[in-house]
């Protein structure tokens, strides 16, 4: 059973500010167990470190770890799931009928990879902790917890969740803090209910927002003319997931009195997640719960301390599914300092993904590159498109931009051509599409900023 | 301060409100409040509808349904973690229909639940033999997906909503099976109104339910039968 502390201490969990050097020790201590544990019971892992002829007895400390254990990626976890027959990717450490749930991985790149949970409690009343005791803060959920907590949820206090159910259900981790989740879904009509719902229950969190949803908000503030800051002033935080907020879209949220209380979810490598803090200074990674580690992306070669990089996580909490060393081609900003807010965990700001990377005549584009200057023209003022990208180089940039009403299109074109040109500096191919037809590309909480064709 | 979800002085008073749904009824919207007694009765309830559809522990099974009907499948999934049936989740739409397809393709489920027209017809559109993909599995399917199924050789259960309950008829059509103990469906002039008759959070009274249909005794049971 989780004992929350009073309500106005800052931190969940004493861990969250250790020292730095007995957060490493405990990190070192939890490594060692997790690396013998999966090497026993994990097919994938076992093969790849016997492949290197690499045994758990090799790795002393994090250090022999981060230099001699070998990375694994979605794609080796792919073939083996196919070479095997095997719908875990040979990751599961324990029997199929000790798991609760299965949740899978969004899909965007293919066919889902799964995600197993045990339940802790046998009511399944309460959310799992994978790895240590039953909803110990230290565990699969235990991070995202300390992250919402620092939020400044409470107790007593209601949250709107429009949760997609892929990745379990977050809403019990709402509940574990002892808040009451009003739940929303995606139809045309629940972001009016929201409207309502927002006035009557004056909620303090929504989880999660998305640019789908970002966009019917604006539409009813434009057409109905709502008073979004009424709607929001009693929220403490609006949490985007999947993806991060777009310059312009962060505009408006802080239009509606948001500044400052707009967070991002993002992945910690697979192993959870990871959210800025009120400081807004970087994603914490929790370091009792993984390893964070940064590569060189093209080398794979460790990039000691700080610095930017592709993110390389392990699992120390998690029995079920380890990941070890896995490198899911997050690049981020990493720091190992301590944060504005006291905690000694290291932080990573993502800055996007290897597998978004476009390289146009030897220049590296990201979607966020050109995502603000999307969002400056009016009629695509919503920031929804996608880089075309058949291969990581090419020789002209396309972007097809989603637009709304019916604007001159030739025009338009021009118009947006101009604006990413005198972003990025390049000339880039426009096609422009409706709104509706980039948002019908992808889930709806997440839409893919790149496409093959 | 305790976090328990399971004593009545639940932290933050979730015992009295564990959550806010939101019914989607023919004439508009509205919001409703779940207690944990809600919960752990529809738990229940849920235990008995697996017994009925003979699932087992062990074995997956699939379960589909929508993120904003929670405290509406949280008891289903509630009964399945304390039955130890491991379950993998999906939504109900087409554009989710991958995570589905894949799901039943890499498992044999032992049971699919709330499988929507939409996906039926997004797994057609992907080529796939609904015979080789679902005829091992026991199927508790959406009314619209019952056509389709039926024609495809398979024999469906009818899994329907009707307001904040779901109904489970068998494939042999003999009327759905809900939960007396927490409900009254009447049908005077055809609609099926829904009434609580336990102390739920949110009582009902005779809510119109929009569904057209009758009841009638079956041995002891009141089953519903939807025109």
């Amino acid at each position: 059973m989780l004992e929350l502390p009073p309500s106005d201490q800052r931190c969940l969990d004493p861990v969250e500010t250790m020292p730095r050097p007995l957060l490493l020790a405990l990190q070192q201590e939890r490594l060692l167990n997790m690396i013998g544990y999966a090497y026993e019971r994990s097919a994938f892992v076992r093969h790849h470190w016997d492949a290197v002829g690499l045994r758990p007895g090799d790795v002393r400390s994090t250090a022999d770890f981060t230099r001699l254990a070998p990375l694994m990626d979605k794609d080796q976890m792919r073939a083996w799931r196919e070479q095997h027959g095997d719908p875990f990717c040979g990751l599961l450490c324990t029997e199929l009928a000790e798991l609760s749930f299965i949740g899978s991985s969004s899909g965007t790149t293919g066919d889902p990879t799964l995600f197993g949970y045990r339940w802790g409690h046998a009511s399944g009343n309460l959310p799992a902790a994978p790895g240590l005791p039953a909803d110990g803060p230290s565990s699969y959920w235990g991070g995202t917890l300390r992250d919402w907590w620092e939020i400044g949820l409470r107790p007593g206090e209601y949250g709107v969740y429009f949760g997609l159910r892929m990745r379990g259900p977050m809403f019990r981790l709402l509940q574990t803090l002892g808040i009451t989740p009003i739940m929303l879904g995606y139809g045309p009509d629940d972001v009016h209910q929201f409207i309502d719902l927002s006035r009557r229950y004056r909620p303090t969190v929504f989880y999660a927002m998305t640019a789908y949803l970002g966009v019917g908000l604006q539409e009813i503030e434009r057409t109905m003319g709502i008073d979004m800051r009424d709607v929001f002033a009693s929220y403490k935080g609006v949490l985007f997931a999947g993806e991060p907020v777009g310059p312009k879209m962060r505009q408006t949220f802080e239009r509606w009195g948001l500044a400052g209380k707009i967070f991002n979810q993002t992945s910690f490598g697979d192993l959870g997640h990871a959210h800025d803090c009120r400081e807004h200074d970087g994603c914490h990674a929790w370091e009792d719960i993984g390893v964070a580690e940064i590569i060189d992306p093209d080398t794979g070669a460790t990039i000691e301390g700080t610095g930017r990089g592709e993110l390389v996580c392990t699992s120390l909490v998690n029995p079920i599914d380890p990941l070890i060393r896995y490198r899911g081609g997050d690049i981020v900003d990493m720091r190992r300092d301590t944060c504005g807010c006291g905690r000694t965990h290291a932080r990573f700001t993502p800055v996007g993904r290897s597998a978004d990377e476009a390289l146009i005549g030897g220049r590296s584009i990201l979607p966020m590159d050109v995502w603000g200057a999307i969002e400056d023209v009016p009629e695509t003022s919503n920031g929804l498109f996608q880089i075309v990208r058949p291969q990581r180089v090419m020789d002209v940039l396309t972007i097809r931009v989603g637009y709304s009403s019916t604007p001159a299109l030739a025009a338009l074109r021009e118009r947006v051509a101009d604006s990413v040109q005198a972003a990025v500096g390049l000339r880039p191919m426009i096609e422009l599409v409706p709104n509706e037809l980039i948002m019908q590309s992808g889930s709806r909480h997440k839409i893919p900023r790149t496409v093959k064709q | 301060m305790s976090a328990s979800l399971d004593r009545p002085e639940a932290v933050g008073s979730l015992a009295e409100r564990w959550a806010i749904g939101l019914l989607r009824l023919p004439g508009g919207y509205q919001p409703y409040t779940v207690s944990l007694r809600d919960i752990e009765r529809d738990t229940a309830w849920a235990s008995k509808v697996f017994e009925l559809l003979g699932v087992r522990p062990g074995l997956p099974l699939h379960l589909i349904g929508a993120g904003c009907d929670n405290e509406i499948l949280w008891p289903y999934e509630n009964a399945l973690i304390g039955m130890k049936v491991p379950f993998g989740v999906a939504e109900p739409v087409a554009i989710d229909a991958p995570r589905s397809d894949m799901f039943l393709r890499r498992f044999r489920m032992q049971a699919v639940l709330g499988l929507s027209g939409e996906l039926v017809d997004a797994f057609m559109a992907l080529g796939r033999d609904l015979q080789a993909l679902l005829g091992h599995s026991v199927i508790a399917a959406l009314p619209e997906a019952v056509p389709i199924l039926r024609a495809a050789g398979l024999a469906p259960w009818t899994q329907r909503q009707i307001g904040p309950i779901c109904t489970f008829e068998s494939p042999v059509g003999d009327g759905a099976r809900f939960d007396e103990s927490e409900w009254l469906i009447e049908a005077p002039d055809g609609e099926l109104l829904l009434s609580s008759v336990a102390p739920r959070a949110c009582p009902f009274v005779r809510l119109r339910t929009g569904v057209q249909g009758r009841v009638e005794l079956h041995g002891a049971e009141r089953r519903v039968h939807v025109d």
